[in-house]
């Protein structure tokens, strides 16, 4: 609701006023449900006068409650620091080849024109063997590793890849990985509070959105990015990916390989197709 | 052997007719019988693989892409069907399925005990598959 209060397009100022209260109102909700709530309740319905009973009773429900804390916490802290290892496992996970600049001299010369132009490190170009088009990018930007399977170089148009890679290259340049890996990292830690599973994937949302500006920007290929997306949209929801491994890692992809229930949509780390190339084509 | 779906028979039929292909090639031939995006042809096409329906080959050059070709011939991939449908039809209902095929086809008695023949023979891999469980 609050968001209707920055302009559309001020996506930076959006994912600042999805933070903050996800930061500090899901803590504050957290420590309530978890140490206050099990205490009022008690009091309320089971010993409105405290016996010793009810005190030893509150006591361990504090133990446990800090317990839980502190459990959440070092999980966040385990994510944060991990960030780094993540994007090792994710290259074992999908069986990727480093793709050597001659064996795709097009997309090799893209890739260095778009990174070039972003200003960012160029990252490494690995090789997906799938026949489904996927593109992602991984790590920090001092060592950025840019995932893309042989169906997406096969089925896009050239200036539609470049469009992709201008989009991937703006999440560098953004340094969106620390973003998304600091929204995950609080909103494991604030597990137990509602509002942080809606915040978290809203904040991936307007990183999304910005990465779409950005990427149309760098390359100036607006058209060629929502027809890309359109395209993939297309394949993606007449044939959406099955398993697990890509339902885990959907939030790296430039789309999401799945046909998303509307009453989802709220929890997926991308926005809708249809939203994206609006908005892309509204900025033109 | 699974079944497919209609989009994964217009590709295969495209696959089986043009030989060793591109993606690109294969989804020009098949927009001539449906609208479709290539990114979908190339899903599709991933799809077959898994299924064991086409084969593929990375190529590398200019650009990075698969050639496709088929796995089986028509005349196998079918045969391979029939035998998955029958086989599941007679494991789930047995002697009932065999009286229902042999009373609404007209054929001569001398083709009854071949197609009888034939369809227990089919049958027979469940059955001791069953027999090994108990």
């Amino acid at each position: 609701m609050f968001l209707r209060l920055v302009n559309k397009s001020d996506y930076h100022m959006r994912t600042i006023l999805l933070m903050l209260p996800l930061a500090g109102a899901s803590m504050f909700l957290t420590m309530w449900f978890v140490k206050v709530a099990p205490i009022w309740v008690r009091f309320m319905f089971f010993t409105p006068v405290l016996s010793q009973q009810g005190l030893n009773s509150i006591k361990l429900g504090f133990r446990v409650s800090n317990g839980v804390i502190v459990i959440a916490l070092v999980m966040a802290v385990l994510i944060w620091f991990l960030q780094g290892n993540l994007g090792r496992i994710i290259l074992r996970l999908y069986r990727v080849k480093p793709l050597e600049e001659l064996e795709a001299c097009e997309f090799s010369a893209s890739l260095k024109k778009v990174a070039e132009k972003a200003g960012v490190k160029l990252p490494k170009a690995y090789l997906i063997s799938s026949g489904v088009p996927l593109i992602a990018i991984i790590g920090k930007a001092s060592n950025a590793k840019l995932l893309v399977s042989v169906g997406l170089l096969e089925s896009l148009s050239q200036d539609e890849v470049e469009a992709c890679l201008g989009h991937e290259i703006a999440h560098v340049k953004d340094n969106d990985e620390r973003i998304r890996t600091l929204a995950i990292s609080m909103k494991i830690a604030t597990f137990f509070s509602p509002l942080s599973h809606f915040l978290e994937p809203a904040i991936c949302r307007e990183r999304e959105f910005l990465a779409d500006k950005k990427g149309a920007e760098l390359t100036g290929r607006r058209k060629e990015l929502a027809s890309a997306l359109i395209k993939l949209d297309e394949a993606y929801s007449v044939n959406p990916m099955r398993g697990l491994l890509y339902r885990i890692t959907t939030g790296i992809f430039v789309a999401t390989p799945f046909k998303q229930a509307m009453w989802l949509r709220m929890f997926c780390r991308h926005p809708s197709v249809e939203e994206r190339v609006k908005r892309l084509l509204e900025e033109t | 052997m699974k079944v497919l779906g209609d989009l994964e028979v217009d590709v295969a039929e495209v696959l089986w007719m043009l030989g060793p292909s591109s993606v690109k090639k294969i989804h020009f031939e098949v927009s001539k019988r449906r609208e479709v995006a290539v990114t979908t042809v190339a899903t599709v096409l991933d799809r077959l693989y898994e299924k064991g329906v086409v084969e593929r080959e990375l190529k590398k050059g200019r650009g990075v892409y698969y050639e496709y070709r088929p796995a089986l011939t028509r005349r196998q991939f079918e045969r391979s069907v029939i035998e998955e449908v029958l086989s599941s039809l007679l494991g789930t209902f047995g002697d009932s399925a065999i009286s229902y095929m042999l009373e609404s086809m007209e054929l001569s008695e001398k083709e009854k005990t071949e197609l009888k023949r034939r369809l227990e023979r089919l049958k027979k891999p469940e059955r001791r598959s069953d027999d090994a469980t108990l």
